[in-house]
């Protein structure tokens, strides 16, 4: 006898505000958190994970963008702009997820889940600051401002069409893997565009829902997505991420951080050794 | 330039509102629907450990709409997925509008082009 449908959507949802506390606490989101708990600790088939991962990061994203475009700090245009490259690079790994096999699924992302928490122990640097308008820039009405404390602070985004490659990157991750990828998206925001930090961060977010969407509709069509085990899952990370915002950020944080960060690598580790074994 | 009602302040006051309801929305539905399901079905034992395939009846948005008008439990809470994805791609939707009444020709075209990729994805074209 297995437990029953009703103690594993406890567990499950549990599960799921731990993966959104995480996610938030680290700012990857919960997706990253959510494929290796199904997969590990419940046994869940790789691809009902990532659709279940996948329709929580729409859940969290589009949450949390809700109230940071209210508040101004997204930069709708360049997050349009940029979407083309994402929702292309979603739809693609959709369709490559539905051919490979899990095996090969669990290793690629047991190496992206050790970028991540690798990325997470890494200061930013902020290289926004004194910038000359960007002519493209400019054309495409992307020279904007964000919320200060004296008020608010132009900025003017750089190089526009580089970005485009990493934003493909990750897109096909998010499509492939079920996550928002918002670490990708993020850097190449902050070092090749230098937007401000809070504009980057809150501009991904804008585009994790739409990216996440284009990908989902694929994994919805395939059968991959079971509402059972979806949404327990989504209504536990928005949850955690919830909760999560709310835990203050003290002196104590940064060792905490340390703390996630390893026990993710030990995930990530776990995920390449069962992949190689071909246990997923 | 933007006219009245369409300023771009305006407009992310919109967009904040619309993804708002579309996630509480979405959570709603999928909280009943997977309530009712629970109720019904609590006892068997779970199987997501080999990869079946969900039934036909769940993965296309005609089967969804049959499914909710049964009142299928696992239909509603499906229907909380749907509108959850629906989210984001209304909001994409409104942007397009938003841009065509600014007259800003270029953001129409990117974005009616991404709404056609999500609407591709969706309907699996």
């Amino acid at each position: 006898m297995g437990i029953s449908v009703l103690e594993l959507t406890l567990l499950v949802w549990l599960g799921a505000v731990a993966a959104g506390v995480v996610g938030a606490l680290t700012g990857l989101g919960g997706g990253i958190i959510i494929v290796p708990m199904l997969t590990l600790l419940f046994n869940v088939d790789m691809r009902y994970a990532i659709g279940a991962a996948l329709v929580s990061v729409i859940g969290t994203s589009s949450g949390a963008a809700a109230a940071y475009v209210r508040e101004g700090y997204s930069n709708i245009r360049v997050g349009t702009f940029l979407e083309v490259a994402t929702t292309l690079g979603a739809l693609a790994g959709a369709w490559l997820a539905r051919l490979a096999p899990t095996s090969a699924l669990a290793v690629v992302f047991g190496l992206f889940l050790l970028y991540s928490a690798a990325q997470t122990l890494r200061a930013r640097r902020e290289t926004a600051g004194l910038l000359v308008p960007d002519p493209t820039a400019t054309r495409l009405g992307m020279n904007s401002t964000y919320p200060v404390e004296q008020g608010r602070q132009a900025y003017y985004p750089q190089r526009v069409w580089p970005p485009w490659g990493l934003m493909s990157v990750a897109g096909l991750l998010s499509g492939l893997l079920g996550i928002g990828s918002g670490a990708l998206k993020v850097l190449a925001m902050d070092r090749i565009m230098r937007l401000p930090f809070k504009v980057s961060t809150t501009t991904s977010n804008f585009m994790i829902g739409v990216t996440a969407a284009a990908s989902a509709g694929i994994y919805l069509t395939g059968g991959y997505i079971d509402p059972a085990l979806a949404m327990p899952v989504m209504l536990g990370v928005l949850v955690g991420a919830a909760l999560g915002s709310r835990i203050l950020v003290t002196a104590r944080a940064a060792s905490l951080l340390v703390r996630l960060a390893v026990v993710m690598m030990a995930l990530a580790a776990e995920m390449i050794v069962h992949g190689l074994a071909g246990r997923i | 330039m933007p006219r009245g009602g369409w300023a771009d302040e305006q407009v992310e006051q919109l967009l904040g509102w619309v993804l708002q309801l579309g996630v509480v929305l979405a959570a709603l539905v999928g909280l009943i629907g997977g309530a009712a399901y629970l109720l019904g079905h609590g006892l068997p034992p779970y199987d997501y450990r080999s990869f079946r395939g969900e039934p036909a009846d769940l993965r296309s948005l005609g089967g969804i709409a049959r499914g909710v008008s049964r009142l299928d439990a696992r239909d509603v809470a499906q229907l909380g997925v749907v509108l959850l994805l629906a989210t984001p791609i209304t909001r994409v939707a409104l942007s397009a509008l938003a841009f065509a009444r600014q007259r800003d020709h270029t953001y129409v075209l990117v974005t009616s082009f991404v709404l056609v990729l999500l609407l591709a994805g969706l309907l699996g074209v």
